[in-house]
């Protein structure tokens, strides 16, 4: 969502001399994957903002006397066990599953960006604490991590399960950046820099974050994917969102019935397909974004 | 670019499969609990002594034959408390049922049949029990097991220190003469129990007692394994959770287990009502949702309690070949209660230091929330029609229930709206205030497990916020973790939801109501309601059935005004058992008994 903000802007502006940006801009727009995969988050994000338009009921009314209906008129995609109204639940689900993989993502990147950047900027002693401290979130499985925090919580709200998510997840991008940030630290401009007096402030935020962006915009995207994934995985497994808040992953859960897979795929086809088209589409984007941030590959 | 797209379908492909196989594993670690309680429950219920008999005449079709394992399957996982005396889960039941035996037990009819002990007899005043029992009894190590070992149960139960280090079943010694005496420290042995020799036992009680078998019928323990542990350590010792320590006398002996997966209990070659024709039963932890494809694959043999098949799975199962089903009505039933009283410590006892509750004192108040609930709803919709909506706690099964004695609140928003409007909450926005023009928020809490439980709590969170009651719905715990906490006082609980399920024929609910109860979680305290449970007991009038029905008519009405809890449903249990599996008595109150005559047709 953000990243398709920045394009337009950049790819709005006249006709100059070609900025790197704009090489990257032109390289990722041939790729036709990468441009579907905008396509389609397009039209995710669409689904979300404007799912009160398209849904007719309230995703977390029950109807006890409508209990597992089958597709008709009133509910276009059936009702689950509780009879909630399955396609108002799918498009309230994008809502909550966009809006944690996008909030949990920006949320560890800020962690993974000032800690990354501290760590290899000053190297020495505040680098080995940092990453030791890295080091130590590795060595916990993160999925027993997770499942123990949030079970030990009274009550998971998506506000806590961003900020769960992000403080488990931090130590990967934040080894990448250090290590995009030792590799500038030796570069030229940031010598030059160093020797008119900047700031470190100043070095950080105007020379290596600019340089580092190809890095970090690629890796948050795929990022987001993954943590898409994470909440239906873990909401399927009943340590997510609790109902009845309408996430895909609460949606699949249903499938685990033997009578629900096999006689109700239309309470369970349409959230696994959606939770598929966006992670995919995320990643086409990711994939996209790399090979056009890769400066040795061709135009 | 296609490398990698097909690389990531195969990393998603896996990650979806490691994903759901946790599915499996962590939503197996959760789930419901009826807590069980050993009251009885007089039974007449026709259609399940039918039910009892067609089964009965299709098992003695053919020659039973040894061998075999079989693989039973329960959807939440047992405490680990194998110790009987201090267990009170419904699935550590599930395990203890056939590796431990009690003196006597029920038939079909819930009438009292022999168990360890061959005979009994009473005085005539009804104060003195005496029990042969049988002499070729030994414990899975081979010791016989004697008259010694039930003075030492019952010795135990009554300790002074048996309540403090968890035990739930002082209602089993209390009645006991001289239990007074021994549970304050006073005496150095209690009186109401001594072994006439190895294998005579006399149970002696303070008054003449209307439920002296029911009373006497608790599991035995070895006294030679357990004899010299404190009874204050005892739940904690090893021998509660170590396999090779949970040493009984039934056909079965715990001898492995992977916590919260599997529990592996092989035959007891010694039984002494012969070798069992199985070699082991395995209790298996599985989600219950998956339990109808496993029984399908022939992966289970046998659903108990609690649960049994999903009421929505049951045409499918009953349409499988290999399976057969069995649908009894329960004598347990799930509630939602009130946490009446808070407090600094965990004392059961302690009734000083309990600090009132004040969100929920109001009578108003609960019964207001008795009519917001839908509890027709859970029974149509989420159960299939298979259960009913409870309005006193004795379920339709028992000789005390009476449908017109407790007042009936069925679901009716308007008069929720009217009986809060008059007490006094007021709207305040989207919801109401309390009297005192303060806002006020109920936390309800709730266990994973027991699907339709689960189900239920977002549906009266939605009831109740429908007439403006404010509910904070916390994220549901894993079962054990859930009973735990509503034992605690000291907690911010206001609402949380359980079930019971009552294990044996009489419907005295003083095991688990009285205010003194180590069973009263809800913490409620009241002397017109602890008296009437005492009355309806209390010879020489309590003989008289006439008598107990018309004091349980008039308790179920006091409790039906008061709503210490709001008794929700009572759902059919459906069991099912693979076609090969032959054997089984199957009893209203329970199908564990007799296992050793359980086989495998191959």
């Amino acid at each position: 969502m953000g990243i398709r903000k920045t394009e337009d802007v950049k790819s709005s502006q006249p006709e100059k001399s070609k900025s790197p940006l704009q090489l990257a801009m032109r390289r990722f727009l041939r790729n036709r994957l990468a441009v579907a995969g905008i396509v389609i988050i397009i039209i995710m994000v669409s689904i979300a903002v404007f799912a009160p338009l398209l849904a007719q009921h309230d995703p977390r009314q029950s109807d006890l006397i409508n209990v597992m209906q089958k597709p008709s008129g009133e509910n276009w995609l059936g009702t689950d066990s509780s009879g909630r109204d399955n396609f108002s639940r799918l498009v309230y689900g994008s809502q909550v599953s966009l809006l944690i993989g996008f909030f949990a993502m920006l949320f560890t990147l800020a962690i993974g960006v000032v800690l990354g950047s501290l760590s290899g900027f000053y190297g020495g002693k505040v680098d080995s604490l940092i990453m030791r401290a890295a080091d130590l979130m590795l060595i916990f499985p993160f999925l027993l991590l997770v499942l123990t925090v949030m079970a030990i919580l009274d009550r998971v709200t998506i506000g806590i399960f961003i900020t769960i998510i992000a403080l488990t997840t931090w130590p990967n991008i934040t080894r990448i950046l250090r290590g995009t940030f030792l590799s500038l630290r030796e570069k030229e401009y940031i010598i030059g820099a160093r020797s008119i007096g900047c700031s470190d402030l100043r070095i950080i935020v105007k020379h290596f974050l600019p340089n580092a962006i190809g890095p970090i915009i690629v890796n948050a995207t795929i990022m987001m994917a993954t943590l898409i994934i994470i909440e239906s995985g873990l909401s399927f497994i009943g340590f997510g969102i609790p109902q009845p808040t309408p996430t895909w992953g609460n949606m699949v859960t249903e499938a685990r019935s033997l009578r629900v897979l096999t006689q109700h795929p239309e309470a369970w086809v349409p959230p696994g397909l959606a939770i598929l088209l966006t992670v995919l589409a995320i990643n086409f984007i990711g994939d996209g974004l790399r090979d056009a941030f890769d400066t040795k590959s061709n135009m | 670019m296609k490398k990698s797209f097909w690389l990531m379908i195969v990393l998603l492909l896996s990650l979806m499969v490691a994903l759901a196989a946790c599915g499996g594993n962590n939503e197996e670690g959760t789930e419901n609990g009826g807590n069980d309680v050993n009251n009885e429950v007089n039974n007449n219920n026709d259609d399940a002594n039918n039910n009892n008999n067609d089964n009965d005449a299709e098992d003695s079709d053919g020659e039973p034959q040894s061998g075999g394992s079989i693989t039973a399957a329960m959807y939440s996982a047992p405490d680990h408390q194998f110790n009987p005396l201090f267990y009170s889960s419904a699935y550590d039941a599930n395990i203890l049922d056939i590796a431990f035996e009690s003196l006597v037990k029920q038939d079909e009819n819930l009438e009292f049949i022999p168990g360890l002990a061959h005979d009994w007899e009473f005085n005539d005043e009804f104060t003195e029990l005496t029990y042969q029992l049988e002499e070729d009894v030994t414990w899975h190590d081979g010791e016989p097991m004697t008259a010694h070992d039930v003075v030492f149960t019952y010795t135990a139960i009554a300790d002074p220190d048996y309540v403090a280090a968890g035990g739930v079943r002082t209602n089993y010694a209390s009645t006991l003469a001289g239990y007074e005496e021994y549970v304050s420290g006073d005496a150095d042995t209690l009186e109401g129990v001594e072994a006439l020799d190895d294998y005579t036992v006399k149970f002696t009680f303070a008054e003449p007692n209307i439920k002296a078998l029911a009373d006497t019928s608790f599991f035995i323990v070895a006294e030679h394994i357990l004899g010299d542990i404190p009874v204050a350590e005892m739940a904690e010792h090893s021998s509660a959770y170590n396999a090779e320590e949970v040493i009984g006398t039934g056909p079965f002996n715990l001898t492995e287990y992977q916590e919260g997966e599997q529990y592996i209990l092989q035959a007891y070659e010694d039984y002494w009502q012969g070798t069992p024709y199985l070699d082991s039963v395995v209790w298996q932890v599985v989600d219950q949702a998956i339990m109808t494809g496993m029984l399908q694959n022939d992966e289970i043999h046998l659903l108990n309690r609690p649960g049994g098949v999903p009421a929505a799975d049951r045409e499918d199962v009953e349409a499988m070949d290999n399976v057969e089903i069995l649908e009894l009505q329960d004598l347990g039933y799930q509630y939602m209660a009130f946490k009446h009283n808070h407090g600094p410590n965990d004392s059961l006892t302690d009734k000083d230091s309990w600090v009132p509750n004040e969100k929920v004192q109001d009578v108003a108040l609960r019964q207001a929330i008795a009519h917001a609930i839908n509890r027709e709803g859970f029974v149509d919709g989420l159960m299939y029609g298979a259960g009913q909506v409870m309005h006193a706690t004795f379920p339709e099964a028992s000789w005390a229930y009476n449908e017109d004695a407790p007042i009936k609140y069925d679901y009716n928003e308007d008069r929720a709206n009217e009986i809060l409007d008059e007490a006094g909450y007021e709207w305040d926005g989207d919801f109401r205030t309390n009297p005192d023009g303060e806002e006020f928020t109920l936390n309800l809490d709730y266990p994973t497990g027991n699907e339709i439980r689960e189900r239920t709590a977002p549906i009266i969170q939605e009831n109740l916020q429908a007439v403006g009651i404010q509910v904070n719905l916390n994220s549901p715990r894993e079962a054990s973790a859930h009973f735990d906490r509503i034992e605690e006082n000291d907690t911010d609980m206001d609402l949380y939801l359980a079930g019971w399920s009552l294990a044996s024929g009489d419907p005295d609910p003083s095991g688990y109501f009285l205010s003194t109860a180590a069973y009263n979680y809800p913490r409620y305290d009241d002397e017109t309601f602890d008296q009437l449970m005492l009355e309806a007991i209390t010879a020489p009038d309590a003989f008289d059935q006439e008598y107990r029905e018309e004091k349980y008519n008039e308790w179920s009405e006091y409790m039906s005004e008061q709503l210490p809890v709001i008794p929700l449903y009572s759902q059919n249990v459906i069991y099912a058992h693979n076609a090969n599996l032959q054997g089984i008595t199957f009893k209203t109150h329970q199908i564990l008994d007799d296992s050793h005559l359980w086989y495998l047709e191959q």
